[in-house]
This record gives C-alpha cells, structure tokens and sequence, in this order.
C-alpha cells in the first residue's frame, strides 16, 4: 500500500513536469509575446509610465530569455504558489484564479448533484425493469443525451429564454447583485441563475451516467449472490438497493475522480462561456485568445494537477470501498 | 470409416446457405435489421450529397453572394396566400426595409403583396461543379427573369448573405474535417498501435508512454490551447489543416492502446505463426493480418469519433481560436450567434444548430448500430 502510494505519486510528479513543460511549449507558441502587443497598444495612448511598467514584468519574468530559463523561473515560483501576473489585468493569475474558484466549484457541485440525483434512480429503474417501456424511453433519451453537446445546448436556451420568454439567463446574478456585497438576497439570485448551467450541464453527464448505471447494474443482478438474497425471501426493494446498488456504484467513483474533481476548473468551458459566467472556464478562453500566457498556462497545470490527483484518489477510494481490487 | 464418410456430406448439405456467408455478409444482415441506424445512414448520405459534394447545386446562392438584405428575416415557402388562394407552386414573400421608431434599428417586415414563386432547376449564379464543370443550373430559386425575386429560407446575415446557402457551403468544411480528422487518427492510432503491440519492447514502450502523456491532458482545454496556438496570420487553407491535424493528434493515444491490445492478442493466433513459419515478412503480417482482424473494432471506433471531431471544430470556431471567416464552416457561422444582442435580434443565425445536431445524432445512431452489427454471432 505504501509502496503503491509512493510510485504513483512520484509518477504523477513526472507527469506534472512533462505536463507543465508541454503546457508551457504550448501557450508560448504564437509568435511575439502579449508584451509586445501591449506596449505598442499603450505607445500608442502615449502612456509612458505604463509602457515603462510592462518593459519592467517582461524583465522580472525573464521574457527576454531563452525558453528554459522562462520556464524554470516560471514553474520554480509556480511550486511556491506564485503563479505569475496576468498581463491582460495586470494583476496575480492567483487573485483573479481565487475570485471565481468558488463560483466554479459551486457549479460544478451543483451540476453533479443534479446528475446524480436524476440519473441513479433512472438508471436503476432502466436495470430493473429491463425491456420495459419505461426502459426504453430512458436509453433512448438518454443516447440522444449522449450526443448533445452542451454548447449548442446552451445556445439554444439562450434563444428560448431571450426570444421567448423574455428572461435574463445570462451571468450568475443580476445587475443590482454583480458587485454588492454577499447577503441573502444576492445568494437567492445566484441559485436563481445558478440553476440554468446546472442543468445544461447535467443534461450530457445524466445521459453517460444512466448508461454506466444500467449496464453494471444488469451486471450485478445477474451475479450469485443477488440470487442468494433473494432467495433467502429478502424484500426486492432491498436486494436492490442494499446489495446489488452498492456494489454497481463503485464506477461512479471513477468517474468522481477523473472527471468531476479535474471538472471544477474547466469542467464545461463552452457553456460557460456561452452563458457568460463568472467562472474559470471563461477566464481561461480569454487568456488564449489575448495571449495571457501565465494566466492559460496555470489553469491549464491546475486542470491536470486535478486530474492526477483525482486519478490517484480514485485508487485509493476503490480499494477501500472495494476489497476485491488490490493495489500492486 | 464408410460411416465417417457419410456424415460431413449431410451436414454441408443443411448448412451450405450459412457457410457461405462471409462475416462481412453478417455484418450486412444485422445492420439492415437496425432500422435506426438504416435512416441515420441515409441522413448522412443526404448531408453529404448536399454539403459536401453539390452544395453549389442545392444551395440557391454562392457562398459570399451579398446583398441589400441585411439580417434579414427567414422567409419561409408558403403554399397558401393572404387572401387563402392555394397554389401547388410553393412562393416566399418579399421583404420590406423598415424603420422601428421604438429602438431606432432598420429590420425587414414581409410583405403579403408581393408573391415570389418558387422554381425547381433554375438558372442562377454560375458555378464550377467539381471545381471544373461550369454550370448554372440550381436545385431551387426564384425566377432567374425577376431580378427582384430572392428567397433567403433562413434569413441573411450582417452583409446580406443567405444563411441557407452558407451552412450548406459550411457543411462542407465541417463534415469534411470529420472525416479528414479521422483519417489521419486512424493511420496515427492504428500503425502506433499495430507497431507497440507487434514489435513491443523500446517501441512499445515509447509508444505507451506518449499515449499516457497524452491522457494526462485534459481534451478540450488541451484542444482550445494548440487551436489558439496557430498563428492567426496564417492563409485559411493552412489553417484548417492545422486543426484538422491538431484534432487527430490529441485523440490517436485511446484507439493506439485499443489496437495494440487486439496486436497483442493476434500475434499469437495460429494463422499468424503459419504465416510466419511461411516466411511472411513482418510488414505483409502486420498489414496483411494483424490490422485485417483488428477493422471491424476500429470501423466503430471511427464512426463514433467523427461527430465529436466535428463537434470540437465547431467549438474552436465558434470561439474564434479556429477557423475564421472568410472561411465558411458551421463553427464560423455559428460565431455570428455569440452575442446576447445577436440572439435576439437575428435568432435565425441559429439554425446552424439543427444540422449540427441531426448531423452529430446520425453519427451516434449508425455508430451505434455498427457497433451491434460488428458482432453477427451474438443474439
């Protein structure tokens, strides 16, 4: 166990390495720096002081240096939680990063109660009553699910709620709400907002997870011991729910962890920017397209940061809630 | 043994119709049986016959044909007028200029007045079919005599262009980077994987390695970085290569592993040591064998990734990491439906989504039903 945890963390340190370096390749690849954009931009305007300003971030951050040492000065402030200024805000990527974690992480949680909530019973009821119409009509809904993408989604609500019915869906609060401070008020405008992404979002994943849901499900109810249950005269309700459910979950936790958990940062960026919310997802678009190199490149690193250490947890978990799965 | 020699007779006799038919020919019976999966062959047929090889023909207008119409409204075909007279000639109506006094914009209002019937084969722009043939004749339009008549069914855009003919024209872009994309997944993932799985030892192990490289990644985000990381200053045609490249490169790891594992498992297949004891050489085994067996896994496999592929496009377009206009895809078209204000004002710049849509559910249901049919033998 201890051995097994000790490899696999120094694996996912080689990983992150790689990873950073690849992100880092990646992000600098447009040819000229967002420096030089800048400093044209504000010589135009005539500012002297803040081309000054910018000549001095390209020489703290070592832009006039060859790529190693960038990305050496880079990932070595990384490690120590100084991930760099954005140079589109001018101002730290961790500040404007922090600002709307807690947006994002609320949306995610939301979005994956939701899906949960709607899928776990529908998939059960799809294993239990297989062939029936109501089965039926849960796949065939949910392999339509499956292929919508939630962008277009979005889209198409927007329509509905802007052309039709007249509704302000855009954003996570209203206008009076953007910039007080919290209160009552303004969280009930938040989930009267917050609803819409959710639901988007948990339209693609409720599809999967009914799937996954029935199939093991089927799996598990055909095994020995269900028909051992039964056959001791337990109630079906709980042959059900008790045996056969519990041991058919252990996938979603694979899924927890390699897609929810790496899911807080981005985990559907196009609806987000779609509906122009207040999360990372949007921040991270517009560091690509404006070339706010340190501001991709984190949230890029964090995204698969998350992602390994969701894929180690996941292990572990299973192998805790599942003694057959033995950790080599 | 004289009664040996009588048995085999029999039995070929009663299965002679199942012996001869090859696995392919089983392939064929079941998917014919899928209903679903039949019709999502044939809308993909449709929306390829129309977007991808004669959208010059089936859309009335070209592409980049601008008119006086800006963002006009869809004018729909109607078959019975204001005063309720039926004709079987489908007509659109005109469209007025009109100054809404109220947000002080400029939009049209039909007009019940004015009828433009409709016209099959109609002489209209010229066009190269083929790139080469010329010819003028198009599936639908107005009366090639009325120099007024126009028909825009899905509305017109910011310079008076028809929407129509333009997701038409952006089908073709978009569908063929599905299939282009996947060709070059398939050759990447199926020889690395074929490769890994036949040679294994430093081979197989760089080749694994990348893959999980790779599979650390998040896709999308990973997608939408390489896509901002084409330079923007490049020609359209480089561009779109790009992405297209750029698509298959970040998904070939998953198909690489899969076909690796069916290599592995079919180096050591008797028919395999007989060709080799033959004297077969490793590429006629790899390429005359290995990859053979593996087709019918990988056939699904592409199926299923071609609408995602088209999927991920269009989300690069329409964030503008991608492709950009002047280039016509469905990701650029749907690029005009990005602002709240647009939305409500043109909301037919939406109907882009429904072929995006019906196009991506096809993909899934004939997948899909591939998939089932891929497996004859099972009930």
């Amino acid at each position: 166990m201890v051995s097994f945890l000790i490899r696999r963390v120094f694996y996912a340190i080689i990983m992150l390495i790689l990873v950073s370096f690849i992100s880092f390749l990646i992000i600098n690849l447009p040819a000229g720096d967002f420096m030089d954009q800048k400093i044209a931009e504000l010589e135009a305007r005539g500012d002297k002081s803040a081309v000054a300003r910018v000549e001095d971030y390209r020489v703290r951050y070592g832009l006039d240096q060859p790529m190693l040492t960038q990305y050496w000065l880079w990932i070595s402030n990384f490690v120590r939680g100084d991930f760099g200024l954005s140079f589109q805000f001018e101002r730290p990527v961790k500040e404007l990063i922090g600002q709307r974690l807690t947006l994002s992480i609320l949306l995610s949680l939301t979005t994956l109660t939701i899906t949960w909530l709607i899928a776990i019973p529908l998939g059960v009821y799809s294993a239990v009553n297989q062939y029936s119409l109501g089965d039926q009509i849960i796949t065939t809904i949910a392999f339509i699910g499956i292929g919508l993408p939630g962008f277009l989604l979005a889209l198409l609500v927007l329509y509905v709620a802007i052309v039709i019915l007249d509704q302000d869906v855009v954003g996570l609060f209203s206008r009076e709400f953007q910039d007080a401070p919290w209160s009552l008020a303004k969280v009930w405008d938040l989930l009267k907002h917050l609803w819409v992404p959710a639901l988007i979002g948990a339209v693609t994943g409720t599809a999967g997870t009914i799937r996954i849901m029935r199939g093991n499900l089927l799996d598990t109810l055909g095994q020995p011991f269900i028909e051992a249950a039964r056959a001791r005269g337990l109630k079906s309700r709980r042959v059900v729910w008790k045996h056969a459910v519990r041991m058919a979950i252990t996938p979603l936790v694979i899924i927890l962890g390699t897609e929810a958990f790496p899911g807080i940062l981005a985990g559907n960026i196009l609806v987000e920017v779609v509906l122009g919310l207040p999360t990372i997802g949007p921040l991270y678009i517009n560091a690509l397209t404006t070339q706010d190199m340190f501001m991709a490149g984190t949230v890029l690193v964090l995204i698969v940061f998350l992602l390994l250490v969701g894929n180690l947890i996941t292990d572990l978990v299973l192998a805790w809630i599942d003694p057959r799965v033995r950790l080599e | 043994m004289s009664d040996a020699a009588v048995i085999p007779v029999q039995e070929t006799k009663d299965d002679a119709v199942k012996i001869s038919q090859s696995y392919w020919s089983l392939v064929w019976w079941k998917f014919k049986r899928n209903r679903l999966a039949v019709v999502a062959a044939f809308i993909l047929a449709a929306y390829y016959i129309t977007c991808l090889i004669f959208p010059e023909f089936f859309a009335p207008y070209s592409k980049g044909l601008e008119s006086d119409y800006i963002e006009a409204r869809p004018t729909y075909p109607q078959f019975v007028d204001a005063d309720g007279n039926f004709s079987l000639r489908p007509f659109v109506y005109g469209l007025d200029e009109e100054i809404d006094v109220a947000t002080r914009s400029r939009q049209f209002v039909v007009n019940e007045s004015v009828k433009y019937p409709l016209y099959f084969f109609v002489e209209g722009e010229p066009y190269k079919l083929f790139g080469f043939i010329p010819a003028k004749t198009h599936f639908f339009g107005t009366d090639p005599a009325d120099p007024d008549a126009k028909v825009f069914l899905l509305g017109t855009d910011r310079l008076g262009r028809d929407q129509f003919s333009r997701i038409l024209f952006g089908g073709r872009i978009s569908l063929f980077i599905g299939l282009f994309s996947v060709a070059v997944f398939l050759f990447v993932g199926v020889t690395l994987g074929a490769a890994s799985g036949y040679y294994g030892g430093a081979t197989d192990i760089v080749v694994m390695r990348i893959t999980e490289l790779l599979s650390a990644f998040p896709q999308e985000p990973l997608f939408l970085a390489l896509g901002a990381a084409v330079p923007v200053s490049w020609p359209s045609t480089r561009v779109f290569f790009m992405v297209t490249i750029l698509l298959a490169l970040i998904q070939w790891g998953g198909l690489a592993r899969q076909v690796r594992g069916l290599v592995l498992s079919g180096r050591e297949e008797q028919y395999v040591l007989a060709a080799r004891s033959f004297g077969a050489s490793d590429r006629r085994i790899i390429f005359n064998h290995l990859i053979p067996a593996t087709m019918s896994h990988v056939i699904v496999i592409a199926t299923l990734k071609i609408p995602g592929m088209i999927l991920l496009e269009t989300a690069l377009s329409f964030l503008g990491l991608g492709l950009v206009p002047p280039t016509v895809s469905w990701g650029t078209l749907l690029q005009n439906a990005n602002t709240v204000r647009s939305i409500s004002a043109a909301p037919w710049y939406l109907f882009v989504t429904p072929f995006i849509l019906f196009a991506i559910l096809a993909y899934n249901l004939l997948g899909d039903g591939l998939r089932d049919a891929m497996d004859p033998y099972s009930k």
